[in-house]
């Protein structure tokens, strides 16, 4: 790093009165500078550090830092007095030094001078630790019911899987359910396959209101800030006396409830080692002597924070999801091959509430190259493998096992009996929306002649993936036909034919399908959102780009 | 303009200047029933009949539910016809005031009658039927006549 | 390739209600049999009940068609139009209904009478629409009856009614077959698409663009300017579909900007598609298959005559027509 230029750079910005000291070490350069703004009275002053990454970003922070302790109270400012910036990249170091002093400027007006509050709500900072070299993580969702202050009760948590974190072991924890001392179970809003898993652990709870802060979001260190009532001790006591003498040095979370924005409770877990809880027996004493009653006291000493992570639906798919009209249908999929899996998974990630599925075909590994199944699971039925992949991707998703032979025998045995019909008709009505990717012109037929009161989406791709074709109910089985047999070139001689007697199928990879298959599935979203009209369309490539075409 | 009707492969043709004709022509007589001959070319393989023109009777019977037509006076005009503009006889009109374009039993029965004539030459003559009000034609149908059946030209 | 035109004429063919003569004349005995009873309960009430829907216009497709019985009530038979509504369906229920031989309910306008499932697994439906003219003794003379709203529809409350000339209607588009065929065409359409809008929309659009643009040709370039017509001009402002039976009903109204637009982007679609490759047309414009016609079965070859060359014919004399 050019220590002359940084100093002199410094030195140029107007706001910087002065350069109380500036050092070169062996991987950075250190100072402290006077800043003076019209808007202040009195300069403030910063300790800086400029890291030898300088002007790059590492670690996705600045290697610049400004501090100052005393301004631990205001916004963005880590408890060790450090602003928090973010600021524009430049590889000039000129440029950045002067854009990362602007930036405290920035921050100073803000914060400092115009005492700004942030609209969007800020986590406290906790200092994650592990405990006996393990790191402890649990997942939590909104409960329907509300906590009152000081409630207590017990935790149930299950495990999943183990993680590595910072270079140690995590163990992964979802809470399932919090039950207070005297009441009902409060659950945690997974779907029901979480809901099952057995509990492998008990916690404690306590709802303590306030965020148990100092400076208004740096989490308390020690055990005596968090002012815990005599009632907690004595669970505490409780809990620690019946679980000795099996779970020694077992660790067990005492979750802290506040509230956050709205109605909305945030938890935060203090570890607590079984043998090792912070708290002590104390002989009772009236006037000097002692009843031979114990009290529990607590021993002050620090706090060792678990990780905490609220999963409510609205976090775990804040950052983008389909159209809520089409989260919350209740969706079928017919044949979860290549396409149909696909559009099961990326429905999934997208945050849909509701999907069912139906196939009979086994899963092979030849499937996996192009579809959603894993080589992991070996040979299985395509809906189980699909629903669990789903269940381990999003604990939202709820899906219902179908017989899986409907369409097969049922359907299609009796589609042209009137009286049946009408059953079809009600069996498909709890949905909302059907996706039939089975590529089965036999049952493209039957679904068609069927007077549905549900919304009916036809999924095909012709071969080598040249185009996809996709028909609402009810002009699906003769556009889709004539797009087969007279618009489209289809290739039907060159099939990939797989070992033995087998269906050949279309060849295509799992890239040539799946961009498909998302450009429809941007497009049926749009659709169903009421942007764009519901006709049907096809999506072909044309020069190197891939094209809707509306029919 | 030129309406076409059809039945299976066959064609009738009329201009619809000529309709408008026939309905004027009805509405005088509303609320009579009035009508007439029809006649025209076929093509040459017989799949298609153009109604180039109509004949009124000179002698006729009418009431609101009935029309009596003859064929007095005409007869030269059909030969005449044929000799100087290869135009035939195909077929016979009539009204139905504040009624359907439907035929009636009557209608049926006069059809046959008139095509096992000996003096008619052709086996399917045509219908027509115009439905009418006081003031306007409401509708009309083309039957075809077949065997002692008349199959409407296809709406 | 394939000629449009000659794909529409088997289109139509095979939508034909001649297909399905068997149904038909079920629906047409029903719909007597219902006449009669409302003749025989109501008598001097009511002037001639008449046919409407699809059926009573000549539009209907063998794929979907409905008979219409309109009954026009005479002004002094009830005090109130939904008084007169009740009284029809009450009438029905207890006719059919009750005795389980049909489901009574009541429809928008209309009352709907749906037979139970007969043998061949046909279950008629006729839909009653009852009318009381607007002031004594005009109802022969202008035809214009008050029909009641049993829901909220077309832009009107449950429980009001309107003036509306169901015989207007049926006039508009009576002699009008180049325009029936674009209908029927717009029809098979709406029904293989499983498209919303009004049939009655359809039917007033195909004849304002017959009056107003230029429509000519063979059917598919018909059908192509009347497509061409309604996109071109449905997303107007100033556009408007008056209703025959009702001058002040401005059909048009009844869709909103974004619906009309859609449906002008739809006629727009499907006139390029089908430009661009021919084939598409099936893809609208699909042959119903159940009634498809082979070539080989044409038997009606030609116009006949009796003797082997032509000869003038003189009809026979003082024949009788009724």
């Amino acid at each position: 790093m050019d220590f002359e230029l940084i100093n002199s750079t410094i030195a140029a910005i107007p706001f910087v009165k002065k350069i109380n000291s500036i050092e070169r070490r062996e991987f950075s350069i250190v100072g402290n500078v006077e800043i003076l703004l019209e808007e202040l009275g009195t300069p403030l002053t910063f300790d800086f550090q400029i890291n030898s990454e300088y002007p790059l970003k590492s670690y996705d922070s600045e290697s610049i830092n400004f501090s100052n302790k005393e301004l631990v109270s205001y916004n963005h400012v880590m408890q060790n007095g450090s602003i928090c910036i973010h600021t524009s990249h430049s590889t000039s170091i000129t440029e950045k030094l002067r854009i990362d002093f602007n930036a405290l400027k920035d921050w100073i007006i803000k914060y400092v001078v115009n005492k700004d509050e942030d609209l969007n709500y800020e986590h406290i900072v906790v200092t994650e630790s592990p405990i006996n070299d393990t790191y402890y993580s649990f997942m939590f969702t909104e409960c329907k019911e509300s906590f009152y202050k000081d409630e207590l009760g017990t935790v149930k948590l299950s495990l999943f899987n183990d993680g590595i974190l910072r270079g140690k072991k995590n163990f992964n924890f979802f809470i399932q359910k919090f039950v207070p001392i005297n009441g009902e179970p409060k659950n945690c809003q997974w779907n029901q396959y979480y809901n099952k898993q057995r509990a492998h652990l008990e916690g404690l709870y306590y709802y303590i209101e306030d965020a148990p802060v100092t400076n208004g979001r740096f989490a308390y260190t020690n055990w005596s800030e968090l002012n815990l009532p005599q009632n907690l001790l004595n669970l505490l006591h409780q809990h620690e006396r019946e679980k000795r003498e099996k779970l020694k040095g077992r660790v067990i979370p005492l979750f802290i409830g506040y509230k956050t924005v709205g109605t909305e409770i945030h938890w935060q877990a203090a570890l607590l080692e079984i043998g090792k809880f912070p708290i002590k027996g104390v002989p009772e004493k009236f006037n000097g002597h002692k009843t031979g009653k114990w009290n529990t006291h607590l021993v002050d000493t620090e706090i060792k924070w678990g990780l905490t992570r609220n999963s409510s639906y609205q976090y775990f798919f804040g950052r983008g999801v389909f159209s809520k009209v089409l989260t919350e249908k209740k969706i079928l999929i017919i044949g979860v091959g290549a396409v149909g899996s696909i559009i099961a998974q990326t429905l999934t990630r997208g945050g849909c509430k509701y999907i069912d599925f139906i196939d009979h075909d086994i899963k092979e590994p030849e499937n996996v190259c192009r579809s959603e199944y894993k080589f992991a699971n070996g040979i299985t039925s395509k809906t189980v493998e699909l629903e669990k992949n789903l269940y381990e991707i999003s604990p939202f998703l709820n899906s219902i096992k179908l017989n899986d032979n409907y369409f097969e025998t049922l359907i299609k045995t009796f589609y042209s009996d009137t009286k049946r019909q009408k059953k079809f008709i009600d069996d498909l009505k709890p949905y909302d929306l059907i996706f039939d990717c089975s590529t089965d012109n036999d049952l493209m037929y039957v679904l068609n002649s069927l007077k549905l009161e549900t919304d009916l989406i036809n999924i095909s791709i012709t071969n080598h993936a040249k185009e996809l074709i996709c028909a609402f109910h009810p002009n699906i089985y003769n556009f889709v036909n004539n797009q087969f047999s007279n618009v489209l070139k289809n290739d039907v001689e060159d099939l990939y034919e797989p070992t033995g007697c087998w269906n050949p199928t279309f060849k295509a990879s799992y890239n040539d399908i799946n961009v498909l298959v998302q450009l429809a599935l941007k497009h049926i979203n749009k659709i169903i959102s009421g942007e764009k009209a519901k006709n049907n369309f096809v999506i072909h490539e044309a020069d190197n780009s891939l094209k809707i075409v509306e029919f | 303009m030129k309406l076409t009707k059809k039945h299976n492969d066959l064609n009738l043709y009329i201009e619809e200047d000529l309709i408008e004709e026939i309905g004027a022509i009805a509405l005088k007589h509303y609320p009579n029933e009035f009508g007439g001959f029809l006649v025209g070319k076929y093509s040459s393989d017989f799949k298609s009949v153009e109604i180039t023109d109509v004949i009124l009777p000179k002698k006729y019977k009418s009431t609101p539910t009935l029309f009596l037509r003859s064929t007095d006076g005409l007869e030269g005009v059909f030969q005449k016809l044929f000799e100087e503009k290869q135009q035939y006889y195909i077929g016979e009109w009539h009204t139905h005031p504040n009624g359907s374009s439907n035929y009636s039993t009557t209608d049926l029965d006069a059809m046959i009658e008139n095509a096992n004539c000996e003096t008619v030459q052709i086996k399917n003559p045509v219908l027509l039927i115009l439905s009418i009000t006081k003031s306007a034609v409401r509708d009309f149908t083309f039957y075809y006549y077949d065997n002692e059946k008349l199959i409407s030209y296809e709406q | 390739m394939l000629e449009k035109s000659t794909h529409l004429e088997d289109v139509l063919k095979s939508h034909r209600m001649t297909h399905i003569e068997g149904l038909v004349s079920k629906h047409k005995s029903k719909r007597d049999e219902i006449k009669e009873l409302l003749e025989g309960n109501y008598t001097s009430d009511i002037y001639s009940p008449f046919n409407s829907g699809s059926f009573g216009k000549h539009t209907a497709i063998n794929i979907k068609f409905d008979l219409d019985l309109v009954i026009p009530f005479k002004r002094n038979s009830f005090d109130t139009i939904e008084n007169m509504f009740n009284d029809v369906y009450d009438f029905l229920y207890k006719e059919y209904h009750e005795s389980g031989i049909a489901t009574v309910r009541k429809q928008k306008v209309s009352i709907g009478v749906l037979f139970k499932a007969d043998e061949d697994g046909d279950a008629i439906n006729i839909d009653v629409v009852p009318g009381r003219e607007l002031t004594k003794d005009t109802y022969l003379e202008d035809r214009d009856l008050n029909i009641y709203f049993n829901e909220n529809t077309w832009g009107f409350t449950k429980g009001t009614y309107t003036k509306t000339n169901i015989q207007a209607q049926i006039d508009h588009i009576k002699a009008r077959d180049n325009e029936r065929k674009v209908i029927r065409l717009l029809k098979i359409w709406k029904n293989t698409n499983g498209e919303k809008y009004k049939s009655f929309l359809l039917e007033l659009l195909t004849i304002k663009a017959f009056d107003k643009a230029t429509i000519s040709g063979n059917d598919w370039e018909k059908l192509k300017g009347v497509m061409t017509y309604i996109k071109d001009n449905i997303t107007k402002d100033d556009f408007t579909l008056k209703d025959p039976g009702n001058s002040n009903n401005d059909v048009v109204k009844s869709l909103d900007t974004w619906t009309r637009q859609l449906l002008s982007n739809k006629m727009g679609i499907m006139i390029q598609q089908i430009e661009s490759n021919a084939e598409n047309i099936k893809s609208y414009f699909p042959i119903n298959e159940e009634f498809e016609e082979k070539e080989e079965n044409s038997s009606s070859s030609s116009y006949g005559l009796k003797g082997s060359s032509v000869g003038p014919s003189i009809p026979s004399n003082n024949q009788r027509f009724g």
